[in-house]
């Protein structure tokens, strides 16, 4: 009862909650991305285990972003994040070209969960600074977004250890979260 | 390895540790278990390496988690190699879900390292051991050691060194102590109780229960010596590491190094200066008396002194060994694990109960969830709210782990090891001493990837430190260690059953059959609204309350978890007593009822309709019966089935007559003569008298209860009690709990017996003269001196 309560009494005062799952695979930058946002600071960061939970305020919308790490042996445990979530945030290492394919097939999978049906899609293409990365459009060709019809999804280019593009992500998803309660 | 003799090894496997498990963090592909020593467990190995590496490691330096194994189908030791699945030829899950193999506690210590050269910046690496045992948190610091040489030297070598420095561990010695005895252990703090069980003589079924070893011959007394002698010339030539029997020997050796005379009750002064060597006593002093020796100190700097002291001992003195004697405190065995040549000196608890594993601090968990903050929100259900809205939330906790319910214990930004021990001490607040089945449903620490496997387990138990678990609907309740707020799930299930014996009134309904319970459900089916209101005055807040002050009055941790198990028997028999009033017979006590010409009560007695309404309300039925549907119910008909096959006292009931004793109001001389007369007649042998002994721990007065009998006015219950005292003296402990009688009852009790005394020698200085004067032989007329008067016998004889 309460909880409903200050969730319309926020409503109405324009302060919203989205909670946002980051996942990619690894090394592409996810915890580098999560502090960036929290702490406005470039953190050198390790493999994360199991996963980072960090709460973001912007523009009057209080994000609770969830970091999993990546590595191969512990996709499989993704999935528990999934009920609840409102915005994927997937970040690619735009420069790792041989594993597009693999972020790809990973992508399609977790869109596929029926859990995940509803939520938006924001794609990093991520690591912007580093020579021969790749461009956002190549980045959603090689992700395959085109044939994705029924999803608001949207790339960004961005750099996690100087924080370009973040925000500009963070704004397309509250904006279109706003969309769809109106 | 080589150097291991075969029939050492033979008889070690399995003793301490069974597996040595290696998990890490690879950066390319996440957690991963690298090495199971000596040979694959069988259980899953990505579940093993997710445990091993917990959540959130890359934020701290190091971390603790807890795990056991033999619990479902995907973490049962089912290994080719293994003992149990040789035993059980039939190693299929159907089979095991009857009868289940016993638990396997692991230990795991993970350690994350920052290296600036390493392509992602850090390594980390995790060890865990798996033991037989439940005494975990003796092995934290071998495998601190162990994890660091790991770190150093990643190899198989290293981990069948630690495998063999934790299984040459020797603890041939420790005593071993009855459920009775270890309550009294537990209940007593002193340094010496038991103290006997020390003396090696005392053990000598234990050695030859025990397989032959190389390194322990039989005659230990004789040729013990010389076997540390040899253990001693070797590891001056050899720097070999632990593993060869040299080295077996010496860690022996170095274990204890000097043993001391103390006396057996004001020795406690001199176990602080353990640096002193003083010469070994000869065999004759230590059998008089049991002494202490200091084992730690010494032995841990390096086995070089305690050595040296060995070798200036005469020739015939027998080594005291690992825990022989040396003990500083009857509580714990003391012996030693001797890793890289580090000597390790461990403390094994020996007054600890099953589902009682590890460290933890009950009085932690009970604070926690009894401090200002502490609470619980979300609907009522009938087997938690036992008290409705004044439910304790300590007691609703207590109240779903009896009742199956699945408890999490979420700790946000906490390390796993402090969830583990909140779920250590669960499991220990559901079983107090008493219950089991506990353990056997908890992950201690659970990462999200236990979800699916624990969920197959009912009325799982445990310890998650990832906020997502928030989001399960599968927990029935949520105990936040943060902040000692618990949830209760707005979708729990509510219970399609309901007692059978609900009554409405507080007056005594005893039904002779089940016929009616049909109509009883219906009448009585759901509790009225004012019964949702809970008393303030139930017992359960009462028992509440008295424990939180105890805490706060700073008594121990193992008063608190006795205290704990006192409740957890009391709820037992009054379980008792519902199964006797809703069916006729109980399978988990004895029947419930007042003393009567002559008869001894018995069960919880007969309830006043206030106790009624205290302890044994409507709400309270609730849960007794949501028990009765449980594993934990099945594992205490058959425990009590045993108990009753197996206990020394027989014939009465001895908890309701103790109970009447110390608690009774008005108790009749008649009573109080039967039951003194009975509990005298039944403590003749050591087992009897543990199992009285068991039932007066010093927290709750000692033998009070029956030394104020001393002081009753009728004499032939003084004599009774007299009698009583004089009966558990014969044995040491029943002479400790003697020395810590109050003065004034132990002068009361010393000068009823000189009284007695001096009556059996006029009587028997009567005797004789009249013998000599009538012709009469004079056995059996010493039996004048127990005549039931109120008068002195002197007087008698003398008018």
């Amino acid at each position: 009862m309460g909880a409903n309560l200050s969730k319309a009494m926020a409503n109405l005062f324009g302060k919203k909650e989205m909670r946002l799952l980051m996942l990619g695979l690894d090394a592409a930058g996810k915890t580098t991305i999560l502090y960036k946002l929290k702490l406005n600071q470039s953190v050198t960061t390790i493999p994360t285990v199991g996963f980072n939970v960090e709460t973001v305020t912007y523009k009057n919308v209080k994000f609770n972003v969830w970091d999993v790490g990546g590595q191969d042996k512990i996709r499989p445990l993704w999935r528990h994040y999934y009920t609840g979530t409102q915005g994927l945030v997937f970040v690619v290492d735009s420069q790792d070209r041989e594993r597009i394919d693999e972020a790809r097939q990973e992508l399609h999978r977790i869109l596929a969960d029926r859990e995940m049906r509803d939520c938006l899609l924001l794609v990093f293409a991520n690591k912007q600074d580093l020579p021969s990365a790749m461009s956002p459009a190549e980045v959603t060709e090689k992700l395959g977004l085109h044939r994705m019809r029924d999803r608001s999804w949207y790339v960004h280019p961005s750099c996690a250890t100087t924080g370009e593009g973040l925000f500009e992500g963070l704004q397309w998803l509250s904006q279109n979260v706003k969309k769809r309660q109106t | 390895m080589a150097m291991r003799p075969p029939d050492l090894a033979a008889t070690r496997s399995g003793d301490h540790v069974s597996y040595i498990l290696v998990a890490e963090f690879d950066i390319d592909t996440g957690s991963q278990l690298t090495h199971q020593f000596p040979y694959p467990t069988g259980a899953d190995k990505q579940l093993l390496a997710e445990v091993m590496l917990p959540e959130g490691v890359h934020n701290r330096a190091e971390d603790w988690t807890v795990f056991f194994l033999n619990q479902n189908a995907s973490n049962t030791i089912s290994s080719v190699f293994s003992r149990h699945s040789i035993d059980s030829a039939a190693s299929d899950v159907t089979a095991m879900a009857d009868e289940r193999p016993e638990l396997m506690y692991g230990l795991s210590l993970v350690r994350t390292k920052h290296d600036a050269a390493a392509k992602r910046k850090a390594h980390f690496k995790a060890m865990a051991l798996v033991t037989p045992h439940p005494y975990i948190q003796v092995y934290k610091p071998v495998l601190t050691l162990a994890l660091d040489q790991f770190y150093v030297d990643p190899s198989m070598d290293t981990l069948s060194r630690l495998f063999d420095a934790v299984n040459a561990m020797d603890t041939s010695l420790i005593p071993h102590f009855s459920h009775m005895e270890k309550l009294i252990l537990r209940g007593s703090d002193r340094n010496d109780c038991f103290a006997e069980k020390f003396i090696p003589g005392m053990q000598q079924q234990q050695q030859q229960a025990r397989p032959p070893n190389p390194a322990d011959p039989d005659a230990r007394s004789q040729t013990d010596g010389g076997t540390a002698d040899d253990g001693s010339d070797e590891s001056g030539t050899r720097v070999e590491g632990p593993g060869t029997l040299a080295d077996y020997n010496r860690s022996r050796a170095a274990s204890v190094t000097s043993v001391s005379e103390t006396s057996s009750v004001g020795g406690r002064k001199s176990f602080d200066n353990p640096g002193a060597s003083n010469p070994p006593k000869d065999w004759t002093t230590r059998h008089k008396r049991p002494s202490f020796d200091r084992v730690s100190s010494a032995s841990s700097t390096g086995s070089r002194a305690g050595l040296g002291v060995k070798s200036s001992s005469d020739s015939h003195e027998a080594k005291p060994r690992a825990g022989t004697m040396g003990t500083r405190d009857t509580h714990y065995f003391n012996t030693s694990i001797v890793f890289k040549s580090v000597t390790l000196p461990i403390r094994i608890p020996l007054s600890t109960f099953r589902d009682e594993i590890g460290d933890f601090s009950l009085v932690k968990l009970i604070q926690t969830f009894s401090g200002p903050t502490a609470g619980f929100s979300g609907p009522i259900h009938p087997h938690l709210h036992t008290n409705g809205s004044l439910t304790h939330p300590l007691i609703m906790l207590f109240n779903a782990l009896i009742t199956e319910k699945n408890v999490v214990f979420l700790g946000a930004n906490h390390a796993a090891k402090d969830v583990v021990d909140y779920v250590l001490a669960a499991c220990a607040l559901g079983s107090g001493c008493y219950l089991r089945g506990m353990a056997e449903r908890a992950y201690p620490y659970a990462p999200v990837a236990f979800k699916d496997v624990m969920e197959t387990t009912t009325g799982w138990i445990a310890g998650v430190t990832n906020p997502i678990f928030e989001t399960f609907s599968t927990w029935d309740i949520l105990c936040n260690i943060e902040t000692g707020q618990i949830t209760i799930n707005k979708n729990i299930k509510q219970p399609n059953y309901s007692p059978v014996l609900v009554s409405s009134a507080f007056g005594r309904q005893q039904r002779d059959g089940d016929d009616d319970k049909e109509s009883l459900n219906a009448v009585n089916g759901a509790p009225s609204r004012a019964d949702n209101a809970g008393r303030p005055d139930a017992a359960d807040n009462a028992f509440m309350e008295d424990i939180t002050s105890a805490i706060q009055a700073h008594y121990g941790e193992m008063v608190i978890r006795m205290r704990m198990g006192d409740f957890v028997l009391r709820f037992a028999r009054l379980a008792s007593l519902y199964e006797q009033e809703a069916f006729g017979e109980t399978h988990i006590g004895v029947r419930s009822v007042n003393y009567a010409h002559g008869e001894l009560g018995g069960g919880v007695g007969v309830l006043d309709d206030i106790s009624r309404a205290r302890e044994f309300s409507p709400l309270c039925q609730q849960r007794i019966e949501a028990w009765r549907r449980s594993r934990s119910y099945q594992y205490f008909v058959g425990d009590h089935r045993n108990f009753q096959l197996n206990r020394a006292i027989r014939g009465f009931d001895p908890v309701y007559q103790i109970q009447r004793l110390r608690t009774g109001k008005h108790v009749a001389d008649a009573e109080v003569d039967v039951i003194m007369r009975t509990v005298r007649d039944s403590t003749q042998t050591y087992e009897q008298v543990t199992e009285i002994l068991a039932l007066l721990p010093p927290y709750s007065g000692g033998l009070l209860p029956i030394t104020f009998c001393l002081f009753h006015p009728q004499e032939y219950i003084r004599e009774s009690a007299v009698e009583f005292l004089d009966a558990i003296q014969r044995h040491p402990i029943g002479k400790l709990f003697i020395q810590s009688l109050n003065l004034y009852h132990r002068l009361a009790y010393k000068r009823l017996v000189q009284t007695r005394n001096a009556q059996v020698d006029i009587a028997k200085r009567n005797t004789v003269l009249a013998a000599t004067a009538f012709g009469i032989p004079s056995a059996g007329m010493s039996l004048l001196g127990s005549t039931p008067s109120n008068q002195s016998q002197s007087s008698l004889v003398t008018s």
